[in-house]
Protein backbone atom coordinates (compact mmCIF):
# COMPACT_ATOMS: atom_id res chain seq x y z
CA UNK A 1 0.00 0.00 0.00
CA UNK A 2 2.77 2.27 0.99
CA UNK A 3 4.64 1.36 -2.21
CA UNK A 4 1.61 2.18 -4.34
CA UNK A 5 1.31 5.54 -2.66
CA UNK A 6 4.95 6.22 -3.39
CA UNK A 7 4.46 5.28 -7.04
CA UNK A 8 1.47 7.60 -7.37
CA UNK A 9 3.40 10.38 -5.82
CA UNK A 10 6.30 9.66 -8.19
CA UNK A 11 3.99 9.75 -11.22
CA UNK A 12 2.77 13.19 -10.15
CA UNK A 13 6.17 14.54 -9.29
CA UNK A 14 8.26 12.93 -12.08
CA UNK A 15 6.14 11.36 -14.82
CA UNK A 16 9.05 10.59 -17.14
CA UNK A 17 10.98 8.83 -14.40
CA UNK A 18 7.90 6.91 -13.30
CA UNK A 19 7.44 5.67 -16.85
CA UNK A 20 10.87 4.05 -17.00
CA UNK A 21 11.00 0.36 -16.27
CA UNK A 22 12.80 -0.59 -13.07
CA UNK A 23 14.14 -3.79 -14.51
CA UNK A 24 17.83 -4.45 -14.04
CA UNK A 25 19.75 -3.34 -17.11
CA UNK A 26 23.23 -4.31 -15.84
CA UNK A 27 24.74 -7.60 -16.85
CA UNK A 28 27.12 -9.94 -15.08
CA UNK A 29 29.34 -12.69 -16.50
CA UNK A 30 27.66 -16.05 -16.95
CA UNK A 31 27.44 -18.06 -13.74
CA UNK A 32 28.82 -15.20 -11.72
CA UNK A 33 26.58 -15.57 -8.69
CA UNK A 34 26.90 -19.34 -8.61
CA UNK A 35 30.66 -18.93 -8.16
CA UNK A 36 30.51 -15.85 -5.96
CA UNK A 37 29.59 -17.76 -2.80
CA UNK A 38 32.51 -20.16 -3.27
CA UNK A 39 34.90 -17.30 -3.98
CA UNK A 40 33.93 -15.36 -0.88
CA UNK A 41 34.02 -18.49 1.32
CA UNK A 42 37.47 -19.34 0.01
CA UNK A 43 38.68 -15.82 0.65
CA UNK A 44 37.16 -15.81 4.15
CA UNK A 45 38.95 -19.09 4.95
CA UNK A 46 42.19 -17.67 3.58
CA UNK A 47 41.84 -14.57 5.72
CA UNK A 48 41.14 -16.74 8.72
CA UNK A 49 44.30 -18.77 8.07
CA UNK A 50 46.38 -15.63 7.65
CA UNK A 51 44.95 -14.24 10.88
CA UNK A 52 45.84 -17.47 12.69
CA UNK A 53 49.38 -17.46 11.33
CA UNK A 54 49.98 -13.89 12.35
CA UNK A 55 48.43 -14.27 15.79
CA UNK A 56 51.76 -14.93 17.55
CA UNK A 57 52.03 -14.60 21.28
CA UNK A 58 54.89 -13.09 23.21
CA UNK A 59 55.81 -13.62 26.87
CA UNK A 60 54.41 -11.27 29.46
CA UNK A 61 56.21 -7.90 29.64
CA UNK A 62 58.31 -8.91 26.63
CA UNK A 63 58.35 -5.50 24.99
CA UNK A 64 58.92 -3.74 28.34
CA UNK A 65 62.17 -5.69 28.79
CA UNK A 66 63.15 -5.84 25.13
CA UNK A 67 64.97 -2.51 25.08
CA UNK A 68 67.07 -3.40 28.12
CA UNK A 69 67.91 -6.81 26.64
CA UNK A 70 69.04 -5.30 23.37
CA UNK A 71 71.16 -2.68 25.16
CA UNK A 72 72.83 -5.42 27.24
CA UNK A 73 73.49 -7.53 24.16
CA UNK A 74 75.06 -4.56 22.35
CA UNK A 75 77.23 -3.76 25.39
CA UNK A 76 78.42 -7.37 25.66
CA UNK A 77 79.22 -7.42 21.98
CA UNK A 78 81.32 -4.28 22.35
CA UNK A 79 83.18 -5.85 25.27
CA UNK A 80 83.91 -8.97 23.24
CA UNK A 81 85.23 -6.85 20.40
CA UNK A 82 87.60 -4.99 22.76
CA UNK A 83 88.74 -8.30 24.28
CA UNK A 84 89.54 -9.76 20.86
CA UNK A 85 91.73 -6.72 20.16
CA UNK A 86 93.84 -7.28 23.31
CA UNK A 87 91.91 -5.58 26.12
CA UNK A 88 91.99 -2.27 24.32
CA UNK A 89 95.84 -1.90 24.37
CA UNK A 90 97.70 -1.53 21.15
CA UNK A 91 101.01 -3.19 20.31
CA UNK A 92 103.53 -2.43 17.58
CA UNK A 93 103.08 -4.13 14.27
CA UNK A 94 104.53 -7.69 14.08
CA UNK A 95 105.36 -7.54 17.77
CA UNK A 96 104.68 -11.19 18.53
CA UNK A 97 106.32 -12.48 15.36
CA UNK A 98 109.54 -10.57 16.08
CA UNK A 99 109.63 -10.96 19.85
CA UNK A 100 110.81 -14.56 19.60
CA UNK A 101 113.82 -13.52 17.52
CA UNK A 102 114.64 -10.68 19.89
CA UNK A 103 114.60 -12.99 22.90
CA UNK A 104 116.75 -15.58 21.14
CA UNK A 105 119.27 -12.93 20.11
CA UNK A 106 119.53 -11.59 23.64
CA UNK A 107 120.22 -15.11 24.94
CA UNK A 108 122.89 -15.93 22.33
CA UNK A 109 124.94 -12.75 23.08
CA UNK A 110 125.06 -12.41 26.88
CA UNK A 111 126.06 -9.13 28.47
CA UNK A 112 129.86 -9.19 29.24
CA UNK A 113 129.50 -6.58 31.99
CA UNK A 114 127.42 -8.94 34.01
CA UNK A 115 130.07 -11.69 33.69
CA UNK A 116 132.81 -9.38 34.94
CA UNK A 117 130.72 -8.36 37.87
CA UNK A 118 130.18 -12.01 38.76
CA UNK A 119 133.99 -12.68 38.75
CA UNK A 120 134.67 -9.60 40.90
CA UNK A 121 132.16 -10.75 43.49
CA UNK A 122 133.75 -14.13 43.61
CA UNK A 123 137.25 -12.68 44.06
CA UNK A 124 136.03 -10.15 46.59
CA UNK A 125 134.36 -12.88 48.63
CA UNK A 126 137.48 -15.01 48.53
CA UNK A 127 139.66 -12.04 49.58
CA UNK A 128 137.34 -11.27 52.46
CA UNK A 129 137.50 -14.84 53.69
CA UNK A 130 141.31 -14.91 53.34
CA UNK A 131 141.65 -11.55 55.08
CA UNK A 132 139.42 -12.61 57.95
CA UNK A 133 141.23 -15.91 58.36
CA UNK A 134 144.63 -14.23 58.30
CA UNK A 135 143.54 -11.58 60.77
CA UNK A 136 142.17 -14.22 63.10
CA UNK A 137 145.32 -16.28 62.88
CA UNK A 138 147.47 -13.23 63.47
CA UNK A 139 145.61 -12.18 66.62
CA UNK A 140 145.62 -15.74 67.90
CA UNK A 141 149.39 -16.11 67.48
CA UNK A 142 149.96 -12.68 68.89
CA UNK A 143 147.81 -13.46 71.88
CA UNK A 144 149.61 -16.71 72.55
CA UNK A 145 152.96 -15.00 72.17
CA UNK A 146 151.87 -12.29 74.52
CA UNK A 147 150.96 -14.84 77.22
CA UNK A 148 154.32 -16.59 76.86
CA UNK A 149 156.03 -13.22 76.81
CA UNK A 150 154.29 -12.11 79.98
CA UNK A 151 155.07 -15.40 81.67
CA UNK A 152 158.71 -15.05 80.74
CA UNK A 153 158.82 -11.77 82.55
CA UNK A 154 157.79 -13.42 85.83
CA UNK A 155 160.84 -14.43 87.88
CA UNK A 156 161.36 -18.11 88.33
CA UNK A 157 161.41 -17.73 92.08
CA UNK A 158 157.91 -16.28 92.09
CA UNK A 159 156.68 -19.08 89.94
CA UNK A 160 158.31 -21.60 92.17
CA UNK A 161 156.77 -19.95 95.25
CA UNK A 162 153.40 -19.88 93.59
CA UNK A 163 153.57 -23.45 92.64
CA UNK A 164 154.72 -24.49 96.10
CA UNK A 165 151.77 -22.73 97.60
CA UNK A 166 149.03 -23.64 95.16
CA UNK A 167 149.97 -26.89 93.53
CA UNK A 168 148.83 -30.33 94.67
CA UNK A 169 149.51 -33.80 93.35
CA UNK A 170 146.84 -33.71 90.77
CA UNK A 171 148.65 -30.90 88.95
CA UNK A 172 151.78 -32.87 88.42
CA UNK A 173 150.91 -34.60 85.14
CA UNK A 174 149.93 -31.28 83.63
CA UNK A 175 153.18 -29.68 84.74
CA UNK A 176 155.17 -32.51 83.24
CA UNK A 177 153.41 -32.18 79.95
CA UNK A 178 154.19 -28.44 79.79
CA UNK A 179 157.84 -28.73 80.50
CA UNK A 180 159.77 -27.54 77.52
CA UNK A 181 162.62 -29.74 76.66
CA UNK A 182 164.61 -26.84 75.34
CA UNK A 183 164.09 -24.77 78.45
CA UNK A 184 166.78 -24.33 80.94
CA UNK A 185 164.47 -25.44 83.58
CA UNK A 186 165.78 -28.53 85.36
CA UNK A 187 164.58 -30.27 88.36
CA UNK A 188 166.61 -32.66 90.39
CA UNK A 189 165.30 -35.64 92.29
CA UNK A 190 165.40 -33.77 95.58
CA UNK A 191 163.27 -31.01 94.29
CA UNK A 192 160.92 -33.44 92.60
CA UNK A 193 160.58 -35.48 95.77
CA UNK A 194 160.03 -32.30 97.74
CA UNK A 195 157.40 -31.11 95.28
CA UNK A 196 155.57 -34.42 95.32
CA UNK A 197 155.62 -34.58 99.09
CA UNK B 1 11.83 -21.13 1.76
CA UNK B 2 14.12 -18.33 2.76
CA UNK B 3 15.99 -18.89 6.00
CA UNK B 4 15.51 -16.23 8.67
CA UNK B 5 18.26 -13.90 9.88
CA UNK B 6 17.88 -15.11 13.46
CA UNK B 7 18.63 -18.70 12.43
CA UNK B 8 21.69 -17.57 10.49
CA UNK B 9 22.97 -15.59 13.47
CA UNK B 10 22.28 -18.45 15.84
CA UNK B 11 24.24 -20.86 13.67
CA UNK B 12 27.05 -18.36 13.35
CA UNK B 13 27.49 -18.21 17.14
CA UNK B 14 28.28 -21.93 17.21
CA UNK B 15 31.84 -22.65 16.10
CA UNK B 16 30.78 -25.91 14.44
CA UNK B 17 28.09 -24.34 12.26
CA UNK B 18 29.77 -20.99 11.65
CA UNK B 19 30.83 -21.73 8.07
CA UNK B 20 27.39 -23.11 7.26
CA UNK B 21 25.76 -19.96 8.63
CA UNK B 22 28.02 -17.73 6.58
CA UNK B 23 27.27 -19.73 3.47
CA UNK B 24 23.53 -19.27 4.11
CA UNK B 25 24.05 -15.54 4.65
CA UNK B 26 25.92 -15.27 1.36
CA UNK B 27 23.25 -17.07 -0.57
CA UNK B 28 20.55 -14.86 0.93
CA UNK B 29 22.22 -11.46 0.56
CA UNK B 30 25.06 -11.58 -1.95
CA UNK B 31 22.93 -10.52 -4.94
CA UNK B 32 21.24 -7.65 -3.08
CA UNK B 33 24.59 -6.37 -1.85
CA UNK B 34 26.17 -6.81 -5.28
CA UNK B 35 23.45 -4.80 -7.09
CA UNK B 36 23.53 -2.11 -4.44
CA UNK B 37 27.24 -1.73 -5.09
CA UNK B 38 27.01 -2.11 -8.84
CA UNK B 39 24.51 0.73 -9.17
CA UNK B 40 26.96 2.95 -7.36
CA UNK B 41 30.20 2.05 -9.18
CA UNK B 42 28.62 0.79 -12.45
CA UNK B 43 31.68 -1.30 -13.36
CA UNK B 44 31.36 -5.04 -12.75
CA UNK B 45 34.99 -5.68 -11.83
CA UNK B 46 34.94 -2.91 -9.26
CA UNK B 47 31.66 -4.22 -7.89
CA UNK B 48 33.09 -7.73 -7.73
CA UNK B 49 36.09 -6.57 -5.69
CA UNK B 50 33.91 -4.52 -3.39
CA UNK B 51 31.33 -7.21 -2.74
CA UNK B 52 34.10 -9.58 -1.69
CA UNK B 53 35.61 -6.95 0.59
CA UNK B 54 32.20 -6.32 2.13
CA UNK B 55 31.57 -9.96 2.94
CA UNK B 56 35.07 -10.45 4.32
CA UNK B 57 34.31 -7.61 6.73
CA UNK B 58 31.00 -9.26 7.52
CA UNK B 59 32.79 -12.55 8.26
CA UNK B 60 35.23 -10.83 10.60
CA UNK B 61 32.67 -8.71 12.41
CA UNK B 62 29.46 -10.68 12.41
CA UNK B 63 30.21 -12.03 15.90
CA UNK B 64 30.08 -8.39 17.14
CA UNK B 65 26.79 -7.67 15.36
CA UNK B 66 24.15 -6.45 17.80
CA UNK B 67 20.75 -7.84 16.96
CA UNK B 68 18.96 -4.60 17.83
CA UNK B 69 19.40 -3.72 14.12
CA UNK B 70 18.29 -5.78 11.14
CA UNK B 71 20.97 -7.81 9.45
CA UNK B 72 20.37 -6.52 5.94
CA UNK B 73 20.48 -2.84 7.01
CA UNK B 74 23.85 -3.63 8.66
CA UNK B 75 25.01 -5.23 5.41
CA UNK B 76 23.84 -2.25 3.38
CA UNK B 77 25.64 0.12 5.73
CA UNK B 78 28.94 -1.70 5.23
CA UNK B 79 28.40 -1.84 1.48
CA UNK B 80 27.48 1.86 1.27
CA UNK B 81 30.57 2.88 3.23
CA UNK B 82 32.76 0.72 1.02
CA UNK B 83 31.27 2.33 -2.09
CA UNK B 84 31.86 5.88 -0.87
CA UNK B 85 35.40 5.03 0.19
CA UNK B 86 36.09 3.42 -3.19
CA UNK B 87 34.73 6.35 -5.18
CA UNK B 88 36.72 8.85 -3.13
CA UNK B 89 39.89 6.82 -3.68
CA UNK B 90 39.14 6.63 -7.38
CA UNK B 91 38.83 10.38 -7.57
CA UNK B 92 42.10 10.87 -5.73
CA UNK B 93 43.90 8.19 -7.74
CA UNK B 94 42.82 9.50 -11.13
CA UNK B 95 43.15 13.10 -9.96
CA UNK B 96 39.70 13.98 -11.31
CA UNK B 97 37.20 16.46 -9.98
CA UNK B 98 33.66 15.70 -8.90
CA UNK B 99 32.46 16.95 -12.28
CA UNK B 100 34.82 14.74 -14.25
CA UNK B 101 34.10 11.50 -12.40
CA UNK B 102 30.59 11.02 -13.90
CA UNK B 103 32.11 11.17 -17.38
CA UNK B 104 34.52 8.37 -16.51
CA UNK B 105 31.73 6.30 -14.97
CA UNK B 106 29.54 6.86 -18.01
CA UNK B 107 32.09 4.98 -20.09
CA UNK B 108 31.06 1.84 -18.21
CA UNK B 109 27.54 2.22 -19.59
CA UNK B 110 28.88 2.05 -23.13
CA UNK B 111 30.22 -1.47 -22.68
CA UNK B 112 27.55 -3.70 -24.21
CA UNK B 113 28.73 -6.70 -22.24
CA UNK B 114 27.80 -5.07 -18.97
CA UNK B 115 24.85 -2.80 -19.82
CA UNK B 116 21.87 -3.84 -21.90
CA UNK B 117 19.40 -1.05 -21.24
CA UNK B 118 17.70 1.03 -23.89
CA UNK B 119 18.31 4.71 -24.53
CA UNK B 120 16.03 6.02 -21.79
CA UNK B 121 17.49 3.65 -19.24
CA UNK B 122 20.99 4.70 -20.19
CA UNK B 123 19.90 8.29 -19.85
CA UNK B 124 18.53 7.53 -16.38
CA UNK B 125 21.90 6.14 -15.34
CA UNK B 126 23.60 9.25 -16.69
CA UNK B 127 21.14 11.35 -14.71
CA UNK B 128 22.02 9.43 -11.55
CA UNK B 129 25.65 10.34 -12.05
CA UNK B 130 24.93 14.01 -11.49
CA UNK B 131 23.69 13.27 -7.97
CA UNK B 132 25.98 13.54 -4.98
CA UNK B 133 27.02 10.09 -3.79
CA UNK B 134 24.94 10.02 -0.64
CA UNK B 135 21.86 11.33 -2.48
CA UNK B 136 22.38 8.67 -5.09
CA UNK B 137 22.49 6.05 -2.34
CA UNK B 138 19.18 7.33 -0.99
CA UNK B 139 17.58 7.31 -4.41
CA UNK B 140 18.81 3.81 -5.27
CA UNK B 141 17.59 2.28 -2.00
CA UNK B 142 14.20 3.93 -2.33
CA UNK B 143 13.63 3.65 -6.08
CA UNK B 144 15.21 0.26 -6.88
CA UNK B 145 15.18 -1.61 -3.55
CA UNK B 146 11.86 -0.11 -2.43
CA UNK B 147 13.17 0.36 1.08
CA UNK B 148 11.31 2.39 3.70
CA UNK B 149 12.79 5.69 4.77
CA UNK B 150 13.23 4.33 8.28
CA UNK B 151 15.30 1.44 6.91
CA UNK B 152 17.37 3.83 4.82
CA UNK B 153 17.80 5.91 7.96
CA UNK B 154 19.17 2.84 9.75
CA UNK B 155 21.64 2.30 6.93
CA UNK B 156 22.88 5.86 6.52
CA UNK B 157 22.35 7.19 10.05
CA UNK B 158 20.37 10.16 8.68
CA UNK B 159 16.99 11.29 9.92
CA UNK B 160 13.88 10.18 8.02
CA UNK B 161 12.89 13.80 7.30
CA UNK B 162 16.24 14.62 5.80
CA UNK B 163 16.11 11.47 3.72
CA UNK B 164 12.64 12.32 2.36
CA UNK B 165 13.81 15.76 1.37
CA UNK B 166 16.93 14.34 -0.23
CA UNK B 167 14.94 11.77 -2.19
CA UNK B 168 12.42 14.25 -3.54
CA UNK B 169 15.22 16.59 -4.52
CA UNK B 170 16.94 13.73 -6.33
CA UNK B 171 13.74 12.85 -8.19
CA UNK B 172 13.35 16.46 -9.37
CA UNK B 173 16.95 16.61 -10.55
CA UNK B 174 16.55 13.38 -12.51
CA UNK B 175 13.27 14.42 -14.04
CA UNK B 176 14.82 17.71 -15.05
CA UNK B 177 17.78 15.90 -16.59
CA UNK B 178 15.49 13.52 -18.50
CA UNK B 179 13.43 16.41 -19.81
CA UNK B 180 16.09 18.88 -20.78
CA UNK B 181 19.24 16.93 -21.57
CA UNK B 182 19.79 15.37 -24.97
Amino acid sequence: MKSEDDNMELEKEAPILAAISKENTFNTPDGYFSNLTEQILAQANLNELIAEETSFNVPNNYFENLEQQIRSAVYLDELKEVDSKGHGFEIPANYFSESKKLIQNSISSPNSTKVLKLHFIRYAAAACILFTTTLGAYFNVKHNTAVAHQLSKIPALEIETYLNQHTDNSDLPMLIENIDDDANLSIDDFQLEKTIN
Amino acid sequence: MEISDSVILQKFEDEKTRHEAFSLLLKKYQQKVYWHIRRMVLNHDDADDLVQDVFIKVWKNLSNFRQDAQLYTWLYRIASNECITFLNKKKAKNNVSLDELPEQLTDNLNEENYFSGDTIQKKLQQALLILPEKQKLVFNMKYYDDMKFQEISDVLGTSVGALKASYHLAVKKIEHYLLFTD
